[in-house]
């Protein structure tokens, strides 16, 4: 296993892990896993590399409470505990042939990253997909390798990041994600919209995609909440009748919409 | 009703035979309080009886249990499931009790992921309900739907008739094969059930109570039950069909286990994540969380009602908040 900074202030880290060949498992992006440090506890990650790269699992941690703080502190070869896949993970079949609007926000993009590395494998099978990304400062964005580089190379691929607050070095956009995405104006016309990211983010995301004439089964997104059992049996992760970690994480907005807004 | 009719001292002879090598799980007093606890084989009742303070739940989700250990070795660990059953027999389960662990069995074994833990343990367990013939004074079995002399999980049904005598039936495979081993007669048996002390006022019919509560999701008498909630979790422990859990890491220096507990939504810490963020902060969301899963996201996700009317929640919540007040403050009437 390696650990990886991904901002400046070590904050969020990308943990790869390369599990034994009897232990690899299939997984659609947008799935999570639980992860353990034996002795401090287990919590819920989303696996934020694509099911098409299967030898090594990437995990991107931010560093919140115990066990993330654990999972930082993990020296390189040591062991973690991995169960799952857990959750629903986003439709990629429903998907197919269709353009691909990503919109995230910090941390938010690793369950993003998995769809968009999905996407970038079987590119034929996709339409254009744009990525709206910003953080708080240019330090905070995570994957600076593929929004910077690799990404935008990828034919029909187009990334656009926004910081809340630049420094000497940005000569990018500077401003808030909904408010930039919503100059961006991309057209709803044959597009799903996925979003993630903090949850006043989404909440303003969700706006946004509204005003610009997305319909509510075009919206994706893809939810956190505490979850200890990932299996819908110890009670936590529920909003209203649905479980985020057997029901979810992914839901769409029409689906959103008749669920109390306990999240 | 169909039964064999037996004497009390040679019913509990049969019993003891039969459930030889298990564990007896039986109600047993405590100083003022009946609970489930491991006894020598089954027992009489005293007139007196009518259910315990603390049904059996636990001895098929128990309070706290070990569901792996692990141990570090370098930079390595060894992990090892935990066996955490013993073949047992639960006996003098009232119905309500058994209705509530039909609804645990359907919860654990639900997809895409059954609780094996829980399944193994139910497996290797012998059920012996025992019909109502009296009522306590907080019971509402009836108007949840739950009858005072119906089965439901048990495998074996025992009925007290008259005095000393006794009719008993089966409902599985191993409540006949034990059946088959009892000496007495087939007769057909008039039993007559208690009548739940309380009948409950219902607002709406069972199959209209989901949509009924979720009309009122923002209704200000769940801030009226959060006043008087201590946020004690006393409700969720002591409820039947209360199963949600926490599971955490009991470390000894390198080596350990992870532990399954007893978690309660009513709690503060219950949704709230690492960060701070809590989808449920304050006791008006935690109170309506726990009548809402049992009387409308529960019924949604899997058609059943998760309240068998077994009237703990009414007789020990030390500020009355339950089910029925619940209902009385979001119908409108006592505000």
């Amino acid at each position: 296993m390696e650990v990886r900074p991904e901002t400046a202030s070590g904050d969020i880290k990308t943990l790869r892990v390369r599990l034994p060949e009897e232990d690899r498992f299939s997984f659609r992006p947008g799935q999570c896993a639980m992860l353990s440090v034996f002795g401090v506890g287990e919590c819920m990650i989303s696996i934020s590399s694509p099911p098409t790269r299967p030898e090594e699992l990437e995990f991107s941690v931010k560093r919140v409470g115990r066990v993330t703080a654990a999972l930082h502190e993990l020296e390189p070869g040591e062991c973690i505990g991995i169960r799952g896949p857990y959750g629903n993970g986003f439709p990629v079949e429903e998907l197919r042939g269709k353009g691909l609007l990503v919109v995230a926000g910090g941390i938010g993009l690793a369950p993003l990253r998995s769809l968009v590395n999905y996407v970038v494998d079987r590119r034929e099978e996709y339409g254009p997909m744009r990525i709206v990304y910003g953080a708080r400062t240019p330090q905070d964005l995570c994957f600076k390798e593929e929004i910077f580089r690799s990404w935008p190379g990828v034919p029909q691929v187009e990334v656009h990041l926004t910081v809340d607050q630049g420094d000497e070095e940005w000569t990018g956009p500077v401003g808030l994600v909904p408010s930039f995405l919503e100059e961006l104006a991309p057209s709803p016309e044959g597009v799903v919209a996925l979003t993630c990211g903090p949850p006043i983010m989404i909440k303003f995301v969700l706006e946004a995609l509204q005003n610009l004439g997305f319909d509510d089964h075009q919206v994706l997104t893809t939810l956190e909440l505490k979850m200890q059992c990932g299996i819908g049996k110890c009670g936590r992760c529920n909003i209203g009748s649905r479980y985020v970690c057997v029901d979810g994480p992914v839901f769409s907005l029409k689906e959103l919409r008749q669920m109390p807004a306990e999240y | 009703m169909a039964v064999k009719l037996v004497r009390g001292s040679d019913m509990l002879r049969w019993l003891r035979r039969c459930g030889e090598g298990r564990r007896w799980v039986v109600p047993a007093k405590e100083d003022r309080h009946w609970l489930f606890a491991e006894r020598d084989g089954p027992v009489v009742f005293p007139p007196d009886y009518r259910n315990a303070t603390v049904g059996p739940k636990g001895w098929l989700l128990p309070r706290s249990e070990p569901i792996l250990y692990y141990r570090w070795t370098g930079g390595r660990v060894s992990v090892t499931p935990a066996q955490g059953w013993r073949p047992q027999v639960i006996y003098g389960v009232r119905p309500c009790d058994l209705k509530a662990i039909a609804l645990l069995d359907s919860i654990m074994a639900s997809e895409p992921w059954p609780e094996t833990q829980y399944l193994t343990r139910r497996a290797h367990t012998v059920l012996v309900g025992m019909a109502c013939t009296a009522a306590s004074s907080c019971c509402f079995c009836t108007s949840m739907g739950v009858h005072p002399a119906e089965s439901y999980a048990a495998d074996l049904m025992i009925y007290p008739l008259q005095g000393e005598e006794y009719g008993v039936a089966a409902f599985s495979e191993v409540g006949r094969e034990w059946l088959a081993q009892l000496e007495g007669e087939e007769a057909d048996a008039a039993f007559s059930p208690a009548v739940p002390a309380l009948s409950l006022p219902m607002p709406t019919s069972l199959e209209d109570l989901p949509g009924w509560l979720e009309r009122r999701f923002d209704d200000p008498g769940w801030q009226r039950l959060a006043w008087r909630c201590l946020s004690c979790g006393l409700c969720a422990y002591l409820c039947p069909t209360c199963y949600c859990y926490g599971i955490s890491d009991v470390d000894r220096g390198g080596a350990g286990r992870r532990v399954r507990w007893w978690d309660a939504c009513t709690l503060p810490d219950f949704s709230r994540m690492a960060g701070g963020h809590d989808p449920r902060p304050t006791t008006t969301e935690r109170v309506r969380q726990r009548i809402m899963h049992k009387l409308a996201y529960h019924p949604a996700r899997q058609g059943e009602i998760l309240c068998t009317g077994c009237g703990r929640c009414i007789e020990y919540c030390p500020m009355g908040i339950h089910l029925p007040a619940a209902l009385r403050l979001l119908g409108g009437d006592g505000r």
